[in-house]
């Protein structure tokens, strides 16, 4: 060992030490943000939990795709504040504990930014779980009323639970086209317990008498014997709350038992979709139909032209406009938080200081108490075998 | 609304007994439950529907290549799960539940993203009315099927010489055989006619309904229970045994207001069924 040995080797501790400062407080420094799950200098990365295959795979695969779209749209435009947004999503068949895994895989494994989901179902099996993990769940296609009541400090919508869809636009309906008796037809879901509750309230405060609610199932093959009691009932409205497919069906069996109600038919969301008129098959009469819309305008007016124009070769149903409506809100809470993005500063942005914003083809979306920040609805008819809006007017 | 009732469940229960019928055509010829058969009847209604909306053939061309396709499954469906490895029916039965799955997951793979589909409207709009309810005329096409199907399983079974084959073979393979019965020809014919028949039934449920490879789920357990009530034996019985269910469905949905009723009656009534059944045969055998 020759004597100078050992000062070359505290030089060499030294020096080291020093470096290992340098490089801890070199990337310590611009990157608060790049400690955060999912977003580094380059990028932010999101997840989504979608039912690509099963019950809802048209409105998830609309849903993902256009928000996809309005992503893709984005970073083409060089991102947000030089950041590309990534979406990671994963089929969950429509099943709410499959999307529970989905969710943990996404935070454990993906190590995603913020999630969002599509389905009302899916989405009640994570509420839970990203709350505890206070991980941002932002603006899902899914219409739970648990999203925002009771409000969670994680959790952001945008669209209105079937509730709130139902009651304004029977309100709507009922100050249109007069004061009449109904027939509530639900799916059998817990998740319509509410909105049937909400539809009969709003129907006895309007002044309408409900003659009776009627039980179905998802994907309810025969409508037959249901139409055989609203042909004995004779409501002059119906309203109807299940999925898409099962509105059609059951308008088709109306149509063949010539048991169309003389008012109209009153619904949810899915019955502004397409695939109840391309289920339908016949022809459905104008001014039979009356759907909410939630927070965006009919997808086929003129106002959606630029959510169409992610896809000019596809045509957009109420979902697909749902997804880039939800992309747009989530770019913009993105683009308003600047370089420093953290879920704490995102969610507190959301809570209280989110600014009115407003595109072509949606209502202003700015902060709430509750969380929900789109309070009114949209409302859709069908005219000459197509949606069309029925008022130019958001209401509530 | 009772006579209406009436009139929607004797529609619904003709479907059900068509599809008894499917899986008493297989158990009285090869003594095989084809649990798979209604699977095999929405894979081949799948078929149809690519036929007849991607490929654009006319209609009764789409017909007429569904059923060849459904033939020539019947006969791969013999020979993969059964020639392959000849057993007991017990064990064939076993691999169709196999089958049944393998088929439900590949069509979902493949059709389950955008299902349910609306099946093209290939057999005349219309209806007639009976008691207040508007019965459509592929309603009525069922009801005749579902009786012109009836008859020809008895009468091949009964009334020809290739029956008198199936039945045979049915009974006791070894002996048929040495007896110069082409068993492994009579036991592949049989697959096919009954791979046929579960294709028409597919294309009329996909009509009636909807196109989804979920579609035969509800339509199977009921048609289930018929074809036992039947013994898996008895056409007519199994007809008239699918009718009684599809009224006591429509009229538990109609009066009680609850649809999950139906799955839970299916199944009361082929549990009521069979116990009365073991009852009656008990008092004639003690007789």
């Amino acid at each position: 060992m020759t004597p100078g040995y050992p000062m070359q080797r505290r030089h060499l501790l030294t020096a080291a030490a020093a470096l290992a400062c340098g490089l801890t407080l070199a990337s310590a420094a611009p990157a608060h943000a790049q400690s955060e799950p999912g977003v580094t200098a380059t990028s932010i990365k999101l997840g989504m939990s979608a039912g690509i295959t099963g019950p809802i795979a048209f409105a998830s695969r609309q849903f993902s795709s256009y928000m996809q779209k309005y992503f893709d749209k984005v970073n083409a435009a060089g991102g947000v504040n030089g950041r590309k947004i990534e979406l990671v999503v994963i089929d969950d068949g429509g099943k709410g504990d499959v999307a529970l895994q989905n969710a943990q895989r996404l935070l454990q494994q993906e190590r995603v930014f913020a999630i969002t989901t599509i389905g009302t179902a899916t989405t009640a099996g994570i509420l839970d779980y990203l709350t505890r993990q206070n991980v941002p769940l932002l603006f899902p296609g899914a219409y739970n009323t648990e999203l925002v009541n009771p409000t969670r400090p994680n959790t952001f919508a945008l669209f209105q639970a079937y509730e709130g869809q139902i009651a304004a636009v029977t309100r709507w309906v009922y100050g249109k086209k007069g004061v009449g008796s109904a027939v509530i037809v639900r799916a059998n879901p817990p998740s319509f317990d509410l909105a049937a509750k909400s539809a009969a309230a709003t129907v006895e405060a309007s002044g309408g008498k409900v003659l009776a609610t009627l039980n179905t199932s998802y994907n309810q093959p025969e409508w037959a014997s249901i139409v055989i009691r609203l042909k004995e009932l004779k409501p002059d409205y119906i309203i109807v709350m299940t999925t898409a497919s099962d509105m059609g069906r059951m308008w088709k069996e109306i149509a063949q038992q010539g048991a169309a109600p003389p008012k109209g038919i009153i619904g949810i969301s899915p019955l502004a979709d397409q695939a109840f008129l391309d289920t339908a098959g016949g022809p459905v009469p104008d001014d039979m139909i009356y759907a909410a819309v939630p927070a965006t305008v009919v997808p086929t007016s003129p106002e959606a032209k630029d959510a169409r124009d992610l896809s000019p070769g596809e045509t957009m149903g109420l979902f697909g406009l749902e997804g880039a409506a939800s992309g747009a809100v989530i770019v913009e809470a993105l683009r308003r938080l600047g370089a420093d993005v953290t879920r704490a500063k995102l969610t507190a942005l959301l809570h209280d200081k989110f600014e009115p914003f407003k595109t072509s083809f949606m209502d202003t979306v700015k902060s709430s108490p509750d969380h929900l920040m789109v309070q009114s609805v949209g409302v859709a008819t069908v005219k000459s075998g197509a949606f069309v809006a029925a008022t130019t007017e958001f209401v509530k | 609304m009772l006579l209406a009732t009436l009139a929607g469940g004797i529609s619904l229960g003709f479907l059900y007994g068509l599809v008894a019928l499917t899986l008493i055509l297989l158990v009285r010829t090869t003594g095989v439950l084809n649990f798979a058969a209604a699977e095999v009847g929405m894979l081949c209604a799948f078929v149809a529907f690519a036929a007849l909306t991607q490929f654009h053939l006319p209609v009764l061309v789409a017909v007429a290549v569904t059923l060849v396709f459904s033939g020539l499954l019947g006969a791969a469906v013999y020979c993969g799960i059964v020639l392959i490895r000849p057993a007991d029916p017990l064990t064939l039965s076993l691999r169709t539940l196999g089958l049944l799955l393998i088929v439900n997951s590949v069509a979902y793979k493949i059709w389950g993203a955008n299902s349910p589909y609306t099946f093209p409207r290939i057999l005349p709009e219309g209806v007639v009315t009976i008691s207040g309810f508007n019965v459509g005329y592929v309603q009525l096409l069922v009801i005749a099927f579902a009786i012109v199907i009836a008859l020809a399983v008895w009468v091949l079974t009964e009334r020809t010489r290739l029956g008198l084959l199936l039945r045979a073979v049915s009974s006791d393979r070894e002996a048929a055989a040495d007896l110069g019965v082409p068993v492994v020809s009579v036991d592949l014919m049989a697959w096919c006619m009954a791979t046929v028949v579960a294709c028409c039934v597919g294309i009329l449920v996909a009509h009636l309904f909807f196109l989804a490879p979920d579609m035969m789920a509800p339509i199977l357990l009921a048609g289930f229970a018929a074809a036992q009530l039947g013994d898996m034996q008895s056409a007519r019985v199994a007809l008239i045994a699918g009718v009684v269910l599809g009224i006591i469905q429509s009229a538990s949905s109609v009066y009680f207001n609850q649809p999950e009723l139906s799955q839970i009656l299916s199944f009361l009534v082929l549990t009521v069924g069979l116990i009365i059944r073991g009852r009656f045969r008990g008092r004639v055998i003690s007789t």
